[in-house]
């Protein structure tokens, strides 16, 4: 008896204190969300140039073997005058650069043409009152950069000098 | 008499005459007459509305078609505008390649459904932002790319912009359009952005980012590695990788909103006059 009275008292003393506890609160609350994915980026440029003379011309034809589109210059080094004027590419500074950029698989050509001037016969230097032909050197380097994008979409102009100076940064 | 008496008093005579008694009255054709009390009142009728609260993520950028709306939404009313709950959802595509440099136009809004009982809200916006690759990343639904993310790659690179503020950067605080930016909870993935007034029923936020660009620095981010013959290889980082942009909108009650930003968004805030300030 004294056990189950002090039970009693025991259960009475639990229902007392929990009935001290403060209420629970809820709040109106909610949520909502979404995902989206870009698509994959794809960098790699390579280029491949094979050169040809014929005629006193010779001609570069560089092909873009990469996946993004690249910018295109060419410089000439010459022992003799050359005419290196082209459709589609401009001079500035001691460059000639393509107009536009090369898309992936296109291709672009760059010809040297020798002129002929006093002393020369097709172009070739003779030395002065002789039939003999003197060596002669026409060399045509070229560079491609990967293409620049400014915030309207439209690329940078092929001779920004931005473009020519990007670094890649190694891990 | 005395015999008659004598005979009636036997007890088969007396079991007979309730049986005939029972049989009679089972088979007989009156009925017994009933009378119920009948009260009609008048109709009363009472309608109550619940309270509700529900909030909207709404899309808006240059789609091939032109389109833009609700991209996800709480609301249990059919919503005819609502899209398939992912964002950027036909964006890129032959017409409109990702170029990195290039601004993207992808706004961003918050918006409180027009619906009975829809109670007066505020919110907030976490925007992440992290690199996925492409060749993991296939087939998985939304929210299971975020295990496949691409932890070295740098999320900063994606750029989310508000008019001229790119989100994110600086001191946070006010970024325009009556968002405030949480510092504290900022990280190279995550940025948590309050909406500073109370958004009513049909009320549309105004925007809380409006560009996406992606950084051109990502093509000049490489590995080289060089091999007994002194053949360097060059691998671009980011090659084959795809961004994710991820949006999330929470909304609490406008009563008491201190205390529920306090129980709900684990974030002290002050309400003076209807404005909302972070702590």
């Amino acid at each position: 008896m004294k056990r189950a009275h002090k039970l009693l008292v025991l259960v009475a003393l639990v229902l007392a204190l929990t009935t001290m506890l403060p209420g629970a609160l809820a709040y109106f609350t909610t949520n909502t969300g979404a995902q989206g994915v870009g698509p994959a980026l794809a960098f790699g440029t390579s280029t491949t140039g094979t050169e040809t003379v014929k005629d006193w011309v010779k001609t570069l034809t560089v092909t873009n073997d990469g996946v993004q589109d690249v910018y295109l210059r060419a410089k000439v080094f010459a022992d003799v005058t050359v005419d290196a004027t082209n459709e589609g590419w401009t001079l500035s500074g001691d460059c000639y650069y393509y107009n536009k950029p090369l898309a992936p698989a296109d291709a672009a050509t760059f010809e040297v043409e020798i002129k002929g001037e006093d002393g020369t016969v097709n172009g070739a230097p003779f030395a002065p009152g002789t039939d003999e032909a003197l060596p002669f050197d026409v060399t045509i380097v070229y560079e491609t950069a990967p293409v620049r994008y400014q915030a309207n979409g439209q690329h940078y102009l092929p001779a920004d000098p931005g473009n020519w100076i990007q670094q890649i940064e190694t891990k | 008499m005395k015999k008659l008496r004598k005979f009636l008093a036997t007890p088969g005579v007396s079991l007979c005459a309730i049986a005939l008694g029972i049989l009679l009255l089972g088979t007989s054709t009156i009925g017994g007459a009933r009378a119920a009390i009948v009260y009609d009142s008048a109709y009363y009728t009472a309608q109550v509305t619940l309270q509700h609260i529900h909030v909207n993520l709404v899309e808006t950028n240059e789609k091939a078609d032109g389109k833009g709306g609700v991209v996800t939404t709480t609301n249990t009313v059919t919503d005819e505008n609502a899209q398939t709950g992912a964002l950027l959802n036909g964006y890129f595509d032959a017409n409109n390649t990702l170029r990195p440099g290039q601004q993207y136009a992808e706004t961003l809004q918050v918006q409180n459904p027009e619906a009975a009982g829809n109670i007066n809200e505020y919110v907030r916006v976490t925007l992440r932002r992290y690199w996925v690759d492409e060749d993991k990343v296939e087939d998985k639904p939304n929210y299971e790319r975020k295990d496949l993310k691409e932890t070295d790659l740098d999320p900063t690179l994606i750029h989310l912009m508000l008019g001229n503020t790119e989100l994110g950067t600086g001191d946070g605080g006010n970024v325009g359009n009556g968002w405030i930016e949480d510092k504290s909870a900022r990280t190279d993935e995550r940025i948590v952005l309050y909406y500073s007034q109370q958004l009513a029923p049909g009320e549309t936020t105004p925007a809380l980012m409006d560009t996406l660009c992606i950084d051109g620095k990502v093509g000049l981010k490489v590995e080289q590695t060089v091999d007994a013959n002194n053949v360097v290889t060059t691998t671009y980082q980011y090659d084959g990788k795809q961004f994710v942009l991820e949006a999330k909108v929470d909304a609490i009650q406008n009563n008491h909103a201190e205390y529920a930003a306090l129980s709900a968004w684990g974030r002290a805030v002050t309400i003076t006059d209807g404005t909302l300030s972070l702590n």
